[in-house]
């Protein structure tokens, strides 16, 4: 029978290659990417939750559902605004790499 | 009597309106929208004197995810007071924005430039007032969003848009931290709300490592909201990066609103040890390093930058001896010298000088009363005695001493003497170097002189005579939230 | 039954979100991505909750992952050379993922089996919204309001 830790090792297995993807590629686009992952993540273990936490009784813990419904619509607004200022960055130096960001010294 | 929530929603509704009024307003001058904006937030602050107190008993529903407590109403004048000087400062920038904003109307970007701040108001207004996850998470994402375009607003400069980009990916990547954290908080407690997480807390045997999981990983993403170490790699580059007045809204703004956050969610879990001992360890490192790295800073922009996590780390003090009244003292004072010296630093980049040092050589001769304000603002923050920096750091000590936190406290006193070199060699460059040959007086305007002096005289005042703000948060609902801390 | 659906709709995922962190072309990583987010859906319905997982299929498949190929058109961007590897970052990655693991072995509450519940409806989540949230959901539509002025400040371009 599929248990809830299960889930959630799917979940941080995924977490996990988000965050990866953040710190090793170079690639904005890939980067963000990856940190949609990491959201996509923690929404799949806010439904798990709110799935396998029932009340008294046998519902479900909706308010887990509906944090997820705000962190989608939070998250397709930084795509929209993220994806506005790489495109920016494209115009005004021909690049989405970040080894190419160097002109403030890291 | 006016209930607080409707606050934000005039604060919103103007907006909102002068948002439309600039979309309508073809070439005429957009520095209306900013003196209205100005105007309107003023009325705002002036009401927010007049609230219906609270009604105690209502904490379901609406009143699940907000609450009007002194605390709550402090940070949001803060909000607004910090608004109000942002957008004098922007006044003042409207050249550089016309410059880095392509486009064929010369006035197009500043109407969005004047009402961005104003949203980004409404965003620490809530964060100020949020006592649920859910909405703590929201309206931190309302702020960090308008940021991240206020960040990189003037991207015809490359250095502008670098610091955007590192703004956002750094950013968003302590969001992904965030809701992660709040998730195993309420996978393990089945609550948002942080009232009900401390009941939940006190009363149910909870599994701590799950729960200390979550926990630091919101420690995290508000650790990258206030500057900590070592989260606080994007702060220099970005700080410098940013258009100045974007820049002290973050420094000032954004700081004081992540530590009105780290407040509340601190509150239910404060039993755990180890996260007290946790928080000691980060406001340590935060000291040495941000004092220490500011030592051979030769760009202005980017000293401040190095002095606000230094400054991060005398609040995280605060937090960690639990002394709500200082820490809402400190950033009060840490609002007045640091808005101070970004309007003398807009003020004189303007004028063909750049972020350096040394474009600050001799600026007593030339222009007396900004270096007067710059010298004011940089005696205040190294903590010179009768200004509000003294002050701040004498009640963050005081509080440490009480709770034997004297490691703490030795640091504290070592990275200050640090702080009277970095600050006072930018008074050595404006009082005793000499000026280029060629220079002019700064041009100044009636506004920002005015505003400039008020800033001096609340050093001042309040340096001397702090009781307004420590009073302002001792009332009794505020004692509430206080001796929870201890 | 379950199980076997759970098993194949993770390994989906899971690969497809590796392909995604790995591969070099950028069209095609994009594509792994929203392979995985179709994936992630999945697991929505899989749990009962069939609004979330449309509004997943909806926003990020649909409004996400087009928006992420508009922009790896727009950059046309060949390739993405990898130059050196950084290894504290593997470190770093491999710290959090171990103390998630050992978050989540160390917690036999997590082991429990779901009980056959009621799907949560549309209408609880709809009621749910605009009474106890309405705040919240004020602040996000502000939140959308902000991030469309501030999405086209940044990449409109006028002739001078």
């Amino acid at each position: 029978m599929v248990t809830l830790g299960d889930y959630l090792f799917v979940s941080g297995l995924l977490f996990t290659l988000g965050f990866a993807g953040v710190l090793l590629r170079r690639n904005l686009i890939i980067i963000f990417m990856s940190l949609e992952l990491m959201l996509n993540a923690a929404n799949l273990s806010l439904v798990a939750f709110s799935r396998f936490r029932t009340n008294s009784l046998g519902q479900p813990n909706y308010d887990g559902q509906v944090f997820v419904f705000f962190i989608i619509t939070v998250a397709a607004a930084e795509v929209a605004v993220g994806l506005a200022i790489i495109v920016a960055l494209y115009r005004a130096r021909r690049t989405t790499h970040v080894e190419d960001i160097n002109s403030l010294k890291f | 009597m006016i209930p607080a929530p409707f606050l934000e929603i005039a604060v919103l509704t103007w907006g909102l309106i002068l948002l439309m009024v600039d979309a309508f307003a073809g070439k005429t001058d957009r520095r209306g929208v900013a003196i209205a904006g100005i105007l309107g937030l003023l009325v705002v602050l002036a009401a927010s004197f007049f609230l219906t107190p609270p009604t105690p008993a209502a904490a379901s529903g609406f009143w699940s995810f907000y609450t009007a407590d002194p605390l709550a109403i402090f940070f949001k004048r803060f909000a607004l007071v910090t608004t109000i000087l942002v957008l004098v400062m922007a006044i003042d920038y409207a050249p550089a924005i016309r410059m880095g904003v392509p486009a064929a109307n010369p006035h197009a970007g500043l109407g969005e430039f004047f009402t961005l701040p104003i949203f980004t108001c409404v965003g620490l207004m809530w964060m100020a007032s949020a006592i649920d996850f859910v909405m703590i998470f929201v309206s931190l994402e309302l702020v960090t969003m308008s940021f991240y375009v206020l960040v990189s607003f003037t991207r015809r400069n490359p250095a502008t848009l670098e610091a955007g980009v590192k703004y956002l990916i750094l950013s968003a990547l302590s969001t992904g931290f965030l809701v992660y954290g709040i998730t195993w908080i309420f996978g393990v407690t089945g609550e948002t709300n942080l009232t009900q997480i401390g009941t939940v807390l006190a009363t149910q045997e909870i599994d701590k490592i799950p729960l200390l999981f979550g926990i630091a990983l919101v420690l995290v993403a508000l650790g990258f909201k206030i500057a900590a170490v070592p989260f606080q790699i994007w702060v220099p580059d970005v700080y410098q990066g940013a258009p100045t007045p974007v820049t002290a809204f973050l420094s000032v703004g954004s700081k004081a609103a992540g530590f009105v956050v780290l407040l509340r969610v601190l509150t239910p879990f404060l039993m755990l040890p180890q996260v007290g001992r946790l928080l000691v360890g980060v406001a340590a490192l935060t000291l040495i390093y941000g004092n220490f790295a500011a030592l051979p800073q030769s760009n202005l922009k980017r000293l401040l930058a190095y002095s606000s996590i230094a400054h991060a780390g005398y609040l995280l003090i605060g937090v960690v001896t639990f002394s709500g009244a200082a820490v809402a003292y400190y950033l009060v004072a840490y609002l007045l010298m640091t808005l101070l010296c970004f309007a003398v630093l807009v003020v004189v980049g303007n004028s063909g000088g750049s972020d350096q040092i040394e474009d600050f050589a001799g600026l007593a001769k030339r222009s007396p009363f900004l270096a007067f304000a710059m010298l004011i603002g940089m005696i205040s923050l190294a903590g010179v005695p009768f200004t509000a920096g003294f002050l701040g750091k004498f009640f963050i000590f005081d509080a440490a001493i009480r709770q034997h936190q004297t490691m703490l406290v030795v640091i504290g006193v070592i990275t200050v003497g640090c702080g009277f070199y970095y600050y006072l060699k930018v008074v050595r460059a404006m009082y005793w170097l000499t000026p280029p040959a060629d220079s002019q007086p700064v041009p100044l305007s009636a506004l920002s002189r005015l505003t400039m002096t008020l800033l001096i005289a609340a050093i001042f005042v309040l340096g001397v005579y702090p009781q307004p703000i420590l009073n302002a948060l001792d009332q009794p609902a505020a004692r509430a939230t206080i001796s929870m801390f201890r | 039954m379950n199980s076997a659906a759970f098993f194949f709709i993770a390994v989906l995922t899971l690969s497809a979100a590796v392909a995604a962190a790995c591969l070099r072309q950028l069209v095609h990583a994009a594509l792994s991505f929203a392979v995985a987010l179709v994936g992630v859906a999945a697991f929505y319905f899989l749990l009962g909750a069939e609004f979330v997982g449309l509004v997943q299929v909806f926003v990020y498949v649909g409004a996400v992952a087009v928006l992420i190929v508009f922009t790896i058109l727009l950059t046309r961007h060949g390739t993405d050379e990898n130059r050196g590897f950084n290894w504290s970052g593997v470190v770093i990655a491999l710290a959090v993922l171990a103390a998630l693991l050992w978050a989540i072995m160390r917690t036999p509450a997590l082991y429990v089996a779901a009980q056959p519940g009621v799907t949560v409806t549309v209408r609880q989540i709809g009621e749910a919204l605009m009474s106890d949230y309405v705040w919240p959901l004020q602040c996000v539509g502000l939140l959308l309001t902000a991030a469309l002025i501030g999405a086209l400040v940044l990449v409109l371009e006028e002739k001078r």
